[in-house]
């Protein structure tokens, strides 16, 4: 289930921020992933929340994560997987 | 810093430690602002420099406690809020608030609030693509074509950095300034004194423009409509009483935005033909305009997909 949410994440991510699948890794971010921007962030918040049938609100969106690792543990965490 | 960045603003004391001090603590706001910054060239840097001294020294007069450190923090407060409206929007494709009674209770109605909005507004008129192309719009539409000893109004003073730039000119300009908050009262008077104006010749007035317009028929040379419409709720009744207040080739700068969100924004345009209209049946006619997308997006594609449009036109009274 994991390793499903973590591709499904990848593919999200890569979509919004027009970077190959393959590079998404734990550490991509803001600081090395060019079109992730304040503008990216937002429909990267959108995407998610369609993609997984998850509620993110818009204060929780704006800072849960940072970079791609802390991503996929929060939409873990909103699907409630341990 | 970068050292082609640092290399390119260090002259300008201030501007730099502001970009130094956002960029420290915010990845998206250093991103965006390093591409401003790569962008332009000693003449947006001299403006800038200038501009942050001016909101430094106006921030400064009226709490002692104000330095660039505190300026930037409140700046990434208010893209904080601008960013939390922005998702908001994106999943519910409209405005958040609609009653304007609850909007001023929360934003406009609250000194403090006003003060750090002003701030974070201001700053954002350093580093926002889409605002300085606005501003530009402003400076070459408008500012340029104001005669000397015109009477101006602005209604909704915000930093005040708009009329501002026209007592950079004239220093003698009749100036009447409305808004509901003292506190933008305040800044702005404060705004266009340092930037060079006389005191004598600023009238402040506290207002709801919607209630109450009290400007002579007939008598404005300009009027700056920037960023005002969008907060109100009788929008159209304010623009219609205003073009009777312009003389007759007397020259209005309106912008607004089209899916602009913000905390405080309730009309909301999702298309650059329905502010066109919402102009033309309010008797005014558009002289020029131009409507601005971020990252260089078709209007077409930006109303297809919600994003802003930064509207902004010089109209004439009809």
């Amino acid at each position: 289930m994991k390793t499903k949410i973590n591709e499904d994440c990848k593919k999200v991510f890569s979509k919004i921020m027009s970077f190959p699948i393959k590079k998404v890794n734990d550490k991509s971010s803001a600081e090395n992933v060019e079109n992730w921007d304040s503008l990216s962030h937002v429909q990267l918040v959108s995407a998610l929340e369609k993609k997984f049938k998850i509620k993110i609100s818009a204060e929780e969106g704006i800072d849960a994560f940072n970079n791609f690792k802390q991503l996929v543990t929060f939409v873990q965490k909103k699907l409630k997987i341990k | 810093m970068k050292n082609n960045i640092k290399k390119k603003i260090s002259k300008y004391k201030n501007y730099s430690s502001l970009v130094n001090f956002i960029s420290k603590k915010n990845i998206f706001q250093k991103k965006s602002i390093y591409k401003t910054i790569l962008s332009k060239d000693r003449k947006h840097f001299q403006e800038a420099e200038s501009i942050t001294n001016r909101l430094l020294k106006v921030s400064r007069s009226i709490n002692k406690k104000i330095n660039l450190e505190k300026i930037a923090n409140i700046y990434l407060w208010y893209t904080d809020l601008l960013r939390k409206e922005e998702l908001y929007f994106e999943k519910k494709k409209k405005y958040r608030h609609k009653n304007y009674k609850k909007v001023f209770e929360q934003v406009y109605n609250r000194p403090n609030y006003m003060f750090n909005y002003a701030i974070g507004l201001g700053v954002s008129q350093l580093f926002w693509e889409n605002h300085l192309k606005v501003f530009q719009f402003y400076q070459k539409n408008l500012v340029k074509k104001v005669k000397k000893n015109s009477l101006i109004a602005e209604v909704g003073m915000g930093h005040g950095l708009f009329t501002a730039e026209i007592f950079k000119k004239y220093s003698k300009t009749n100036s009447l300034m409305f808004d509901v908050s003292d506190m933008c009262l305040n800044f702005a008077k404060k705004m266009s004194i340092v930037s060079g104006a006389d005191v004598k010749n600023i009238k402040i007035s506290k207002v709801d423009i919607q209630k109450k317009v009290p400007i002579a028929d007939n008598s404005l040379d300009v009027l700056l409509l920037g960023e005002i419409i969008e907060h109100l709720a009788k929008g159209k009744k304010v623009m219609k009483t205003l073009s009777k207040k312009m003389k007759k080739n007397g020259l209005c700068y309106f912008s607004t935005p089209a899916n602009g969100p913000a905390e405080d924004h309730i009309l909301l345009f999702t298309k650059v033909n329905q502010i066109r209209k919402f102009i033309k049946e309010c008797s005014w006619k558009i002289i020029k305009e131009s409507p601005i997308t971020l990252k260089g997006m078709s209007i077409d594609f930006a109303e297809k997909n919600s994003k802003v449009i930064n509207y902004c036109a010089i109209l004439k009274r009809n």
